[in-house]
């Protein structure tokens, strides 16, 4: 039995992402806690001592115990993979952080864009089975992330149909997903393994390579770092390139740290990692060999495999989403970038012909929060009255099974 | 978050208000104007459905402050004693006081001024400000339970009224003082009837650990039996419920060292939470279970797999504890 006022109290809401999990209560815009998607488990659970299954940290404390601990990452490109360590995960933070009854509360998941039925089975085993879950709802990421930047737009017109391409780039996977008035178009999908980790490791290589003295057991940190804070998408490569050969002093900056093992101080410049690094995204080849169509490029791709009706919508449309969108200057190559492509390809179609094709808008939309903006979506759709309905109830699963998760119910009413 | 959270206690300061101050404190340290202009209106609910809440306060220009709020449903607050102990236990000179009237819709608000947080030098004082309001719903609802055993370190403990504390409605942790000691006696009770079970084997072992281990003889005695004790004779019986305690009943015995200046608040949190922690405890059993259950499914499958050729049935249909069915491919 679950209690029967779950439905008065606001909805749990957890955006489990490749490196960080958003976590906190819906109507909130903000999520109480994000913290890294790791689990550092005490491997000897065989002592026989009965609080040994309690002994798993997560998040910070989790990366804290490196030293002494294996520490993993249950979730590879936006999938979850390890699900023992996934439900950890999913105790410790109900249990520690959250801290709430999870029997007071719907929750409300996300998850990526054609994700397999059989994780969203194991999903809902996991919380209405070891949770007592009174009711359930798997959002996907990019609907969600829709949905926040409606939200953000204009907080009167909710209604307005949710209709958009999202460009979702994490930490372990890009997605661009154009959406129809709610229904994700999966065949149009395009996703590729590329994102913010691999921005991080690159930085890093980009200053090994040059000599920079940072403390090996930290690089990875201060790539990140470097990476965050210093880092922008400029207009074009090989301009930006030249400039700094120009004028070093104005686009190099000195970062500084403290070596924790020994307290001597360090210093190391930072410079053409800081275009270079996001450029990933508009020069692939200049990182992988394997994933080589720059992003706007993608996104044309998946506009134009849309059906008709829809693509000026798309197009008019491109929301940002995820922490690594969050480069000065993204949006508006993206923007610029995809009207190029749209211009040449009707130049293409309209050539020597009378007919002249209308122009097409382009509109990318950023807002300061896109790095929670999957989260603050399902905040808001969660604080929908239709919401409560549209979840899949304990009742519904102990009646029908995991399997009553397998199809993922539009939401409507936002 | 403390070590020992890692072991399943759960630690006296809430991470929600801590973080959220954290944030702040951060922010103006780091002159993020970008952040302090957005007004702050957080909220979480935590265990026993005690409401938390943090909201920005602008009293003067270039000054910040939090007022955190913490409320609970009807019952569970012991009003005058709550107070004076949230302006003992939580307030900290000018940095944090109680203010004389809650927030609308809640029991207690503290007032935290953050810019004079931020402008502290010591980062361990400034952390202990902040450590201080995040315990505060262990003042505030830990108030009765407190003055009882307080009342038990000054007098060596007297026989009293049976006294109870509603954590929310139809959950009532009794407080029976007693010469030499105080009882508190929970009956456990579990939304879930499967939990029902995990709790009473697990409540089993709990009582039965303490009494055998010789590292645990400080700990206050534990008791656990199926029917109400002796000492909830005199409970009135809509609070008892008997019918609706699917898990039995526990009872601590305290003495006066448990309630020593040193360890009376640790003691008083440890016995407030006790349902949250079984709680908490039964759901991470069950995720232990289904993963080593989830392995000898994995193992049986590649087993199958192995004979999948002449298997002519196709994938299997797997149960899980409570009888649910998947199918794995
Ligand atoms: N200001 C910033 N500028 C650039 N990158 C950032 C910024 N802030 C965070 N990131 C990067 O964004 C990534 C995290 O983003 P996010 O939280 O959206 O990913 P995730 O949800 O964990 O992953 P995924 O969605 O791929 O499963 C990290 O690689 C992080 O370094
Ligand atoms: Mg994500």
């Amino acid at each position: 039995m679950a209690r029967e006022d779950a439905m008065t109290r606001p909805a749990v809401v957890i955006d489990n992402g490749t490196g960080w999990t958003k976590m906190g209560f819906a109507r909130n815009v903000r999520p109480s806690h994000v913290i890294p998607t790791c689990v550092a488990a005490n491997g000897a659970t065989t002592s026989g001592k009965m609080m040994d299954d309690l002994d798993v940290a997560i998040g910070r404390e989790a990366m804290a115990l490196s030293a002494s601990r294996e520490v993993r990452w249950p979730i590879r490109h936006g999938t979850v993979e390890n699900w023992e360590d996934m439900e950890r995960f999913w105790q410790a933070s109900v249990c520690r952080y959250l801290r709430c009854d999870p029997e007071d509360h719907y929750f409300l998941l996300t998850e990526p864009p054609l994700n397999p039925p059989e994780n969203r089975e194991y999903t809902a085993e996991i919380f209405f089975e070891s949770f007592n879950v009174p009711g359930l709802y798997i959002g996907v990421q990019a609907a969600l992330a829709l949905a926040a930047s409606i939200a953000s737009k204009k907080q009167s017109q909710y209604a307005s149909a949710l209709t958009g391409t999202v460009i979702d780039i994490g930490d372990g996977v890009t997605h661009i997903i154009p959406v129809s008035d709610g229904y994700v178009l999966g065949s149009s999908i395009k996703s590729v393994p590329l994102a913010g980790r691999d921005l991080t490791t690159f930085v890093q290589y980009l200053m090994r390579e040059r000599g920079e003295k940072i403390p090996p057991e930290d690089a990875m940190e201060v790539a990140r770092k470097v990476k965050e804070d210093h880092c922008y998408v400029c207009k074009d490569m090989v301009k930006e390139f030249l400039a700094h050969e120009r004028k070093p002093g104005e686009h190099v900056v000195q970062i500084n740290g403290t070596r924790g093992k020994t307290g001597e101080k360090w210093s190391a410049d930072v410079g053409y990692e800081r275009f270079l690094a996001p450029e990933v995204f508009f020069n692939p080849e200049i990182y992988s060999s394997d994933y080589i169509t720059p992003l706007p490029e993608l996104v044309h791709q998946a506009i134009a495999s849309s059906p008709i009706d829809t693509r000026r919508n798309l197009y008019g449309n491109i929301v940002l989403s995820g922490g690594s969108t969050m480069f000065k200057g993204f949006g508006k190559r993206i923007k610029r970038d995809v009207k190029r492509l749209v211009d040449e390809r009707i130049a293409a179609t309209t050539k020597g012909g009378t007919l002249t094709s209308k122009e097409v808008d382009v509109e990318v939309v950023t807002h300061n929060f896109q790095r929670t903006a999957v989260w603050f979506g399902g905040s808001v759709l969660a604080s929908t009255p239709g919401f409560y309905s549209s979840c899949v109830s304990k009742a519904d699963y102990e009646e029908h099974g995991a399997n009553i998760v397998r199809q993922n119910p539009v939401f409507r009413g936002i | 978050m403390d070590r020992d959270g890692a072991h399943g206690e759960i630690s006296r300061a809430s991470p929600f208000i801590r973080d959220v101050l954290l944030a702040r404190v951060r922010a103006v340290r780091a002159g993020d104007a970008e952040t302090l202009a957005e007004p702050l209106g957080a909220h979480a609910i935590e265990f026993d459905d005690v409401r938390l809440a943090a909201s920005s306060v602008r009293e003067e220009k270039g000054k910040d402050a939090v007022d955190v709020s913490v409320g609970a449903p009807p019952g569970a607050m012991d009003g005058a004693r709550a107070r004076a102990d949230a302006e003992a236990l939580c307030a900290s000179g000018t940095a944090t006081r109680v203010r004389d009237k809650a927030n609308a819709g809640y029991d207690l608000t503290l007032r935290v001024d953050v810019s004079e947080l931020a402008a502290m030098e010591s980062e361990a004082a400034r952390m202990e400000v902040i450590e201080r309001a995040a315990r505060v719903r262990s003042a505030v609802y830990g108030a009765k339970l407190r003055a009882h055993l307080r009342a038990l370190g000054e007098t060596g403990g007297t026989e009293g009224a049976l006294d109870w504390h509603t954590r929310r409605p139809g959950e009532t942790m009794f407080i029976k003082p007693q010469k030499d000691q105080v009882t508190v006696v929970f009956p456990m009770r579990f939304e879930d009837a499967r939990d029902a079970v995990i709790a009473t084997q697990f409540l089993t072992h709990f009582a039965e650990v303490r009494r055998t281990q010789k590292d645990l003889s400080t700990a206050p005695a534990v008791s656990y039996i199926k029917t109400p004790p002796l000492e909830l004779k005199e409970a009135p019986e809509e609070l008892l419920n008997v019918a609706a305690t699917n898990g039995g009943y526990v009872s601590f015995v305290l003495f006066k060292r448990h309630v020593a200046e040193d360890r009376l608040e640790s003691t008083v949190w440890n016995i407030l939470t006790f349902h949250a922690f079984v709680s908490f405890h039964i759901k991470y059993s069950k995720a232990y279970w289904h993963s080593r259950m989830r392995n000898k499914v994995e193992s049986w499958l590649s087993i199958l797999k192995r004979a999948k050729k002449s298997d002519p049935n196709g994938p299997k249909k797997m149960t899980t504890a409570s009888g649910r069915t998947f199918v794995r491919k």
